[in-house]
């Protein structure tokens, strides 16, 4: 106990000789870099957006009524390997949907388990209309090209199977559509379900919070929101046709969400539309998944989309920031903090653990700012209280585990093309994409 | 011209050369004439003629020898398993033997008497067998016909099917109940075919068809991916002068597997636009019109027949008795129309019409080792009186039950239990059939509403289970509870107990019990051990920080 006490003892000592500049020193990087985007920006924009609720609200009490006045059929396209298990509930959880005037379409991207007889009986009794089988695999961004074909609807709302929706999802990610008619692909909000599993599973529900339901809701706000998840987003199909639909993956929800910034319009993001969705609960599983939606970003952003980086034509100021953004904030700031990680270690050898704690406690105080906001934005307070208990690991989770993580993924991307080897595509189109454009 | 001659063994012969209405005609008697020799070279004459005077049907010539002319040789058709001989002279001395021979045989089996006038299908089919016996045509060879309704067909069978004397189904019924009684035994498996549900025909045509709207115009077209964009659409859309083009990146396709394949076939209803994987069978019945899915037709095995020496001992002793139970009781149901009866609410409830459990109870009796003995017509009585709303059956030494329970209060589970615990009071009604060593059984099979085991159902449907639900030992005390109200047993207690006469716990207490230890399974699952040992998880984990804290400090100190 004594120990303990001794080594705070040492703490406080080492804390009390710190002056404010030298804290500031020290921390930079956390205080000029990640407070002012992910935390400052974060309080600005949910103030914003909390002050400007009531004549929001009204724009959103016509935007319904017109919605609900024009009633279009929507197409709900759920493209998927070996998820017959899953499309059962996802269906019941369809029927119970506010908004009514849709179909829905299942794609199975070459199965090899009871996929087909499920998705034909489902078919046959009516649940779903059309079941539509590729009898070898082609990847998710063919599966879901060949289910938009056979669409009808005027706009596409796109989910993964595993996934289930709020009673009022599908009508409140389809208003944006009619907030602003230049609007022509709309995010949805992914919550964790299965929070409760692990602490891998809870750990990622608090990211979810912070990164999809706040982090975009500012981003959209700002116009520069990058990414429409490939969990639940809807487009307009016509929209989808012109920029001729998904290309091949991984990573293809934020390579669509850039070809239609790039075609001239606008993405939206609607927080209150919520989707659940089952995370892993493994962290190995968790770090390959990770591994594989990074890479995406040197893939997609950095080489295919270069263009909007680059001053022609085509060139628009927000699409460059909303690109700019996620490379330098997912990339560039990654290598700099490795340097700078590496030379505080160096230069407080003597106080490695004074430091540490010191940081661990500044992040702990940042998370608490930010799961406050989390609180203000949420529809689902009394549930999502119960992630505060874990407020303490995130300092670890996203600080290091998650930077690692990205530093790894990027410089394999960078310099081996590994995600043209992502078993997630079949062989025959990675190599194929690799030629193309490598 | 209509005339009786004798012939030279003294032998009667009527003579007649055009149809003529010898049932009703009092000039001609049955005992004035042995046999008949129809005297006309037409075809169709003949045919007419024998459609109302044969051997068979006709009260007056029955089981009586017939000849035609010789001309008409190998002509008859059907008809030639009636005809005896085809002669030009009745006193030819093959024709002379044949009469001898078919009035000896008669004699031989007793079956000289005059038969009366055919009122049921049954009643037709034991004159026919009788028939055929005499003629020692013991062997039933089934032939594929076009113009019977079943495709396969005895040619005999055929002729009064298309005179209206019977039913199809009565048919099937017959033939089943025969080889079940081990009159008739199949000797050669012909094949297995499928009946229209309704009418039990087998001029089927199959059509594929749209599944949503049932339309038959359908084109079917393969679909391609082309690798490089992941555009994925029907081939038409590529199709650009003859060559393939990606509507999508405009890149010609090369080589298919390298740049693109062709992975699905998809149909495309030219009614309503509707496209999908898999075309729905259906089919069509010629006779009836009725238009029903394939996976609901009947199927029927064909074989060849035998009629065994059992069967003619029975068939032509004269107080053979058919199906009392179809007489006595409504709701017995012979085998076969209870299996197309469970298959057919397999159907329904696979499609959604009915929503109550399919059940079936089976009830059976084990003798001293164990092994079922034959079905016991007091007991299939006693189940029929018991279960009067629902269908009752028998075959493989079983009675069944069959039931669709639906509990209007919304507890499903409890419906079902009710059903079990008349099953249960029923074995205990039906004791006193039992003798001396054995006992009674029961058990009962729900059906799936996936509807996709239904051939293992019926299959499971002809076994019993070596765990029965319940059983009843035979006991001497047992009482007939016949004579007392239909469908209570007396042995029954006001309060749902039975007497204590039998010594089997009945099942109310069964269910308690049941209830009892789920209700204790369940209090286990809670025990303090549990909830201790996770409490334990987190001490451990809170000491383990503690220590790696501590050690963290220790190594500071130093």
């Amino acid at each position: 106990m004594n120990l303990i006490f001794d080594s705070l003892e040492t703490f406080v000592n080492w804390f009390q000789h710190l002056s404010m500049s030298s804290i500031f020193n020290t921390y930079w990087f956390l205080f000029v870099i990640e407070f002012p985007r992910y935390y400052l920006l974060e309080i600005i924009v949910v103030i914003w957006h909390v002050l400007t609720y009531r004549k929001e609200n009204r724009r959103v009490f016509y935007a319904r009524f017109r919605l609900f006045k024009e009633n279009p059929l929507i197409t709900i396209l759920v493209p998927g390997k070996n998820e017959g298990k899953n499309i059962y509930k996802l269906v019941k959880s369809l029927a119970e949907q506010t908004y009514r005037n849709y179909e829905i379409i299942v794609v199975d991207d070459g199965s090899d388990d009871l996929t087909p007889m499920i998705g034909t009986d489902l078919e046959r009794h009516g649940y779903i209309d059309r079941f539509l089988r590729c009898n070898v695999r082609g990847g998710k961004a063919s599966a879901a090209n060949y289910g938009a074909y056979y669409a009808r609807g005027k706009y596409i709302i796109h989910l993964d199977a595993d996934s289930s929706l709020d009673r009022d999802a599908i009508e409140k990610i389809l208003l944006p559509f009619y907030l602003d008619s230049q609007v022509k692909g709309v995010g949805g909000t992914v919550k964790v379900r299965n929070y409760k599993e692990s602490i891998c599973a809870s750990m990622q529900a608090v990211e979810y919070l912070k990164t999809i339901m706040v982090g975009r809701m500012v981003t959209a706000k700002l116009g520069i929101l990058h990414i429409i998840s490939g969990a639940f987003g809807a487009f307009e199909t016509e929209t989808l046709k012109k920029i001729g639909y998904w290309d091949i993956g991984p990573g293809l929800d934020g390579d669509i969400t850039q070809k239609i910034r790039k075609a001239g319009y606008k993405v939206a993001f609607a927080q209150d539309a919520v989707c659940l969705t089952n995370v892993p609960t493994k962290w190995t599983k968790l770090f390959k998944q990770r591994l594989r939606w990074s890479k995406s970003l040197i893939r997609f952003r950095v080489r295919k989309h270069r263009d909007i980086l680059l001053p022609q034509r085509n060139w628009n100021f927000s699409n460059f920031a909303s690109n700019m953004e996620s490379i330098i904030y997912d990339c560039v700031f990654n290598y700099i903090w490795l340097f700078y990680f590496i030379n505080l270690m160096w230069t407080f050898s003597e106080h490695v653990f004074e430091v540490m704690l010191l940081d661990f406690l500044l992040r702990f105080f940042f998370a608490l700012v930010a799961f406050a906001v989390i609180m203000a934005v949420t529809e689902r307070r009394r549930e999502e209280f119960f992630l505060i208990r874990f407020l303490p690991l995130t300092s670890l989770y996203t600080g290091y585990f998650m930077r690692i993580v990205r530093l790894l993924a990027h410089t394999k991307e960078l310099f081996f093309f590994s995600s043209y080897k992502d078993p997630w595509n079949p062989k025959k189109t990675s190599r194929y994409a690799q030629l193309e454009r490598a | 011209m209509i005339t009786i001659q004798n012939n030279e063994h003294g032998r009667r012969i009527l003579l007649l050369d055009s149809p003529f209405a010898l049932e009703d005609s009092p000039d001609f008697p049955e005992h004035l004439f042995d046999a008949v020799f129809i005297f006309n070279d037409s075809v169709d004459a003949a045919k007419t003629i024998l459609n109302t005077i044969n051997p068979v049907t006709s009260v007056k010539c029955g089981y009586k020898p017939f000849f035609l002319s010789r001309s008409l040789e190998g002509k008859m058709g059907d008809y030639a398993d009636l005809i005896d001989g085809y002669y030009d002279d009745w006193n030819d001395i093959h024709a002379l033997n044949k009469v001898e021979d078919i009035i000896s045989r008669r004699g031989e089996l007793g079956l000289l008497a005059i038969e009366e006038k055919i009122v049921s299908a049954n009643q037709f089919f034991v004159r026919l067998f009788r028939f055929l016996i005499i003629r020692n045509h013991l062997k039933l060879e089934m032939e594929l016909d076009n113009s019977s309704a079943t495709g396969y067909v005895l040619p005999i069978i055929n002729v009064f099917y298309k005179l209206g004397w019977f039913s199809l189904s009565e048919t099937f019924v017959f033939f089943q109940s025969m080889t079940e009684k081990g009159y008739l035994r199949p000797t050669r498996f012909i094949n297995r075919i499928y009946l229209c549900p309704k009418c039990l025909h087998s001029h089927l045509l199959y059509i594929e068809s749209c599944p949503k709207c049932g339309n038959s115009m359908i084109q079917s077209e393969e679909v391609i991916h082309h690798f490089r964009c992941a555009n994925i659409t029907p081939e038409h859309t590529y199709n650009f002068g003859g060559q393939l083009r990606c509507p999508k990146c405009h890149q010609m396709l090369h080589h298919i597997g390298v740049d693109y394949d062709r992975p699905a076939t998809v149909f495309t209803c030219e009614s309503c636009g509707n496209s999908f994987l898999q075309a729905q069978m259906q089919a069509v019945c010629t006779n009836c019109q009725t238009v029903s899915d394939v996976k609901s037709l009947v199927p029927q095995n064909c074989s060849v027949f035998e009629i065994t020496k059992e069967g003619v001992l029975a068939i032509t002793s004269l107080n053979i008795g058919f199906s009392v139970y179809t007489e006595f009781y409504d709701n017995f149901l012979e085998y076969d129309r209870f299996v197309n009866r469970i298959r057919l609410l397999a159907e329904q409830k696979f499609t959604g019409r009915i929503t109550g459990d399919v059940l079936v109870g089976k009830i059976w009796i084990l003798d001293a080792t164990a092994a079922t003995v034959s079905n016991r017509a007091e007991l299939l009585a006693q189940v029929c009186k018991y279960f009067p709303n629902n269908k009752v059956s028998a075959a493989n030494n079983i009675t069944y039950i069959n039931a669709v329970v639906t509990d209007y209060k919304g507890d499903q589970e409890q419906a079902v239990l009710d059903f079990q615990i008349l099953l249960s009071e029923a074995i205990r009604a039906a004791a006193y059939v039992l003798r001396p060593g054995e006992k009674i059984c029961y058990t009962y099979m729900k059906l799936e509403s996936n509807g996709a085991n239904i051939d293992k159902f019926l299959n499971d449907l002809q076994f019993v289970t070596a765990t029965p639900d319940d059983s009843v030992e035979y006991h001497p005390d047992a009482i007939n509870p016949n004579g007392a109200e239909v469908g209570v047993s007396p042995l029954l207690k006001d309060d749902g107990t039975v007497d204590s006469l039998y010594h089997a716990p009945t099942a109310a207490e069964l269910l308690k019990e049941a209830k009892e230890e789920l209700e204790m399974e369940a209090n286990k699952k809670k025990t303090p051990v549990k909830r201790a040992i996770s409490w334990l998880y987190v001490l451990i984990a809170v000491l383990a920080v503690v220590v790696l804290a501590l050690g963290m400090v220790i190594v500071k100190m130093m």
